[in-house]
């Protein structure tokens, strides 16, 4: 329980940091093995899965921040970690690029 | 015949002294106590501070003006790199390590950290790291390629002396000291607290350090990985770094910013701490959006880590990649700001009194929002690759590290300085230092904005004369040199002040915190009985509560048996569950420390066949810490007062010994896969791969290993039953088995480990294995004399579950180390071996 309460409250920032490193190791490899030459209609392979991933992303920090808050709990402890996860739900806007800049070097 | 409450509370005085104290002479060589170790720290890094003060001057002297004869430019590479390495690595990180470790036991309530040895073992690492460094400063032969140590510059080629080693080693070698004291303050925060105080309920500062202390335990093993393979490839020859041979100078760049930018965050947040906790003081009133706060903190720690390239937009990564870097560093500025507006929102709020920390905080806000303000151009792309490697960096760094760091840990010491001392200041010199320090440090750092915008390179030891920077790098250096005149004024005033000081009685800022419920200067056992806590311990009446704890009337209020007793409690509740007896003190820790010194010593001068020696002496001694450690018979649960019975701490499932393996692990567990990553990203990105033939790896050794590893891992179970001692014994065999397989597969790829990074990665993941596997036969051993001298039973069965999450450890990274190279060989572009 102890542990699960701390894990509670840092969550959402370790599925931030989890999807800062996936996007940027597929950015890399996906760069690495040519798939930003291979287009799918209007844009590319690679973009399309960095644009999937990053919704996947947002939606897993949604859903972990209300799963952490089910039960609506009001003890300051639970309202930090709505706080916080609610922020890293925001910094999620960092990952906007996958949509319009340049992918590989 | 009951005696009267101040006679009680003399007599447990003299008890506990006798108990925690320390001897002098001699006997001070032994001391583990938080209190000496605490100050100990703090001292030594002024110390330290002073000696890159000191270079910091000569900097200036040589760039007052063009064509300055004052130093040549190698003894200038040494003194700009070494003026870095002090300031970073030997005065601001362990400054605020000591004052944690002096301070948290005794805002916690609790009368020491967990691990007292390992406090005092970290402190003899740094001290002899910071020497060996200073002292090779001395011998002409210090680090000259820059505090960050870029490849190629400090590869073997281009920097063929000793002069990276020393780095290399000496920096590896104080940074045992900032790990073990991460384990420490995580450890001791989350579980040695007074009852009743919850996670919730623990003063600010305790929230910051237990944050940063999370931070150095994921952000010091990459540069520690780093600078294992760095020097590896000047010692041995292993290409990690060499463009020609499969490596990349990036792969540094990323390892070393990977901690270096987290650093900054981790010197920053331990002063907003402090600040934290005294401008509520002083502004009587509590800190506004103290949760905010927490949850800014949070999210200020977790971004520090997602903005390590923004040291590297220059060298040439994709766009897309630069936004999220980009996007990054800005999006730290919110959480920053937070914590600033909810500082000027208690002062706004409160009733402030001036005072001199009042002045350094003011200092602080002045200099840190500018500094914030130049971080965030910089973190903008374009901007930087205007200004990058400018003087404008240099001077932005400086405002936010002087800013965040200098002024709060100048208003820390103002504030807490009569806690050490029982002293308060006079005050006839502090206005006057603090404003020389503020004057000159503006006029040298901001001229130096403006050199940095009129292209002044970094790192340059002379200028021509029509470029334009003199008269602005002659104000730099008359600020400068103003600046430091106000240091020695702050220095022979706290001077005065620990000798001619006003004596107090207790708590002269009237604040709410725990530290101030206790004599000045504080005991050697801090609190002669632990509170109870029922609100925040940041809005306490130490005045009220100290009287109450001399004489008794808390938790462990009286002695028993000798024992140094604290009370552990659950980590978010702060519900009491176990008596935590510490070890006494001990010259092992100063020891272990010159033998883990003469280690590094070895490699130093090249003697690596000796080297193997100096670590065996270091486990021996490890393992000697040991010996007075444990029970040998069950016991019934320990009476702590106020009716509460609690359990010895060798009898309870989680122990603070079991946290300190989970947190050890989890560093172990990021240079792991730091260095899988590295392999990785040599992959994607250096030239010369795939190497030009698959390496060849004997997938029979490989079954035999993993075959050793799940029987160690499976039979070398957490539960004592009557077949322990035979599991155990083929639990040491399972890993000498495996000791012997990896040990083959090393030896008959050590020749091609030169050839191309892919194989020097596949050494390196082995090596990694090797290692675990030796400690883990060690471990197993060791449990086998445990159970046989009578220490483990099938409640007191704390090595063994230790012993079990080291072996399942073992067999998780040693399951990815056999199957490493096949995978390797498949991305090289091999049918596999």
């Amino acid at each position: 329980m102890s542990g699960r309460a701390v894990f509670g409250i840092l969550i959402g920032w370790i599925g931030w940091a989890g999807g800062f490193l996936l996007l940027y190791v597929l950015q890399a490899t996906g760069c690495r093995a040519g798939w930003d030459g291979h287009l799918l209609g209007p844009i590319s392979a690679l973009r399309l899965l960095l644009i999937i991933t990053t919704v996947a992303i947002v939606l897993v920090l949604i859903w972990v921040t209300v799963k952490a808050n089910r039960h609506g709990s009001t003890s300051s402890l639970a309202r930090i970690g709505v706080l916080a996860n609610s922020a890293a739900i925001l910094a999620a806007l960092c990952f906007t690029g996958v949509i319009w800049l340049r992918l590989c070097a | 015949m009951t005696q009267s409450p101040r006679k009680s509370a003399l007599r447990l005085h003299r008890e506990l002294t006798a108990i925690w104290g320390t001897p002098p002479g001699w006997g001070r060589l032994q001391a583990v106590n938080h209190t000496i170790i605490g100050k100990r720290f703090m001292m030594t890094a002024l110390v330290f501070f002073a000696i890159g003060g000191i270079l910091a001057m000569l900097i200036r002297t040589q760039l007052a003006t063009t064509q300055s004869a004052f130093l040549d430019a190698a003894s200038y590479a040494q003194v700009f790199t070494m003026h870095g390495v002090v300031m970073m690595f030997l005065f601001a990180i362990p400054f605020f390590e000591g004052l944690a470790m002096y301070l948290l036991p005794k805002m916690l309530g609790s009368r020491d950290l967990a691990f007292p040895r390992m406090s005092a073992y970290g402190y003899w690492c740094y001290l002899f790291g910071g020497t060996f460094l200073v002292g090779a400063l001395v011998a002409g032969v210090a680090p000259d390629g820059g505090w960050f140590m870029y490849t190629p510059l400090s590869s073997s080629t281009y920097s063929p002396g000793v002069n990276a080693d020393v780095w290399l080693l000496g920096i590896t070698f104080v940074e045992i000291s900032a790990l073990s004291a991460a384990v420490e303050i995580l450890v001791s925060v989350l579980k040695l607290r007074a009852p009743g105080m919850s996670l919730t309920r623990m003063p600010i500062f305790a929230w910051y350090m237990l944050i940063v202390a999370g931070m150095m335990l994921i952000g010091f093993p990459p540069l520690i990985l780093g600078s294992i393979l760095l020097e590896a490839e000047r010692a041995f020859g292993l290409p990690f770094f060499d463009p020609t041979r499969g490596g990349d100078p990036l792969l540094w760049q990323h390892l070393f910013w990977l901690f270096g930018h987290p650093e900054v965050y981790i010197i920053f947040l331990p002063a907003a701490g402090a600040l934290s906790t005294i401008i509520p003081t002083l502004a009587r009133r509590p800190l506004e959006g103290y949760e905010i706060v927490v949850a800014a903190v949070i999210a200020l720690a977790f971004l520090s880590f997602g903005l390590w390239v923004h040291h590297m937009y220059t060298v040439g990564i994709p766009h897309v990649a630069l936004s999220f870097f980009s996007a990054a560093s800005g999006l730290a500025a919110v959480p920053t700001g937070v914590q600033i507006f909810a500082w000027l929102a208690t002062l706004a709020h409160g009733k402030p009194r001036m005072s001199v920390p009042m002045l350094h905080i003011f200092g602080f806000m002045f200099v840190f929002v500018l500094g914030g303000l130049t971080g965030v151009m910089l973190a903008m792309v374009p901007f930087d690759w205007q200004a990058h490697d400018t003087h404008f960096v240099v001077a932005h760094l400086h405002y936010v590290l002087v800013g965040g760091f200098v002024f709060p840990m100048l208003a820390a010491a103002y504030y807490w300085l009569p806690h050490i001392f029982g002293r308060q200041a006079v005050q006839h010199l502090s206005h006057a230092a603090f404003w020389m320090i503020f004057i000159g440090f503006n006029l040298t750092f901001f001229a130096m904005h403006l050199t940095g915008l009129r292209g002044m390179p970094r790192r340059i030891s002379i200028y021509p004369p029509e470029a334009g920077w003199e008269t602005l790098n002659f104000v730099s250096s008359m600020g400068g040199f103003i600046m430091t005149t106000g240091f020695a004024l702050v220095a022979l005033d706290l001077l005065l002040l620990a000798v001619f000081g006003k004596p107090f009685r207790r708590n002269p800022w009237q604040a709410g915190t725990l530290e101030w419920a206790m004599p000045t200067p504080p005991p050697a056992y801090a609190f002669a009985s632990l509170p109870e806590i029922s609100a925040r311990a940041d809005q306490l009446d130490p005045d009220r509560l100290g009287p109450v704890l001399a004489s008794g009337q808390g938790y462990l209020g009286a002695t028993r048996h000798g024992w140094m007793e604290i009370i552990g409690v659950d980590m978010v509740t702060g519900k009491p569950e176990q008596v935590v007896v510490l070890p006494k003190r001990t010259c092992l820790p100063l020891l272990t420390a010159i033998a883990t010194g003469s280690f590094f010593a070895l490699l130093l001068v090249k003697l690596y066949w000796l080297a193997p020696l100096a670590l065996l002496i270091v486990t021996a001694l490890f393992l000697l810490w040991t010996r007075d450690c444990g029970l040998k018979s069950d016991l019934a649960a320990l009476a702590v007062g106020h009716g509460t019975d609690l359990p010895h701490h060798y009898q309870t499932a989680r122990p603070p010994s079991y946290w300190a393996m989970v947190f050890t692990l989890t560093a172990d567990a990021t240079l792991f896969a730091s260095l899988l990553f590295g392999s990785l990203f040599l992959w994607l990105s250096a030239p010369n791969w795939p190497p030009e033939s698959v390496i060849p790896i004997d997938a029979t050794t490989s079954v035999i290993s993993a075959v050793a590893l799940i029987v160690a891992a499976g039979l070398g179970r957490g539960t004592f039953t009557s077949r322990t001692v035979g599991n155990l014994c083929i639990v040491a065999v399972a890993y000498a088995v495996a000791l012997l397989a990896l040990g083959y597969v090393l030896i008959e790829i050590h020749a091609e480990a030169t050839r191309h990074a892919a194989v020097a990665s596949i050494f390196a993941v082995k090596a990694y294995a090797v290692l675990h596997v030796f400690i883990g036969l060690i471990l197993s051993l060791f449990c086998l004399w445990r159970v046989r001298r009578g220490y483990v039973s099938a409640r007191r069965d704390l090595d063994l579950r230790l012993g079990r999450q080291w072996h399942l450890f073992t067999l998780t990274t040693g399951l990815i180390a056999l199957a490493f190279p096949f995978v390797i060989n498949l991305l090289a572009g091999g049918t596999g071996p």
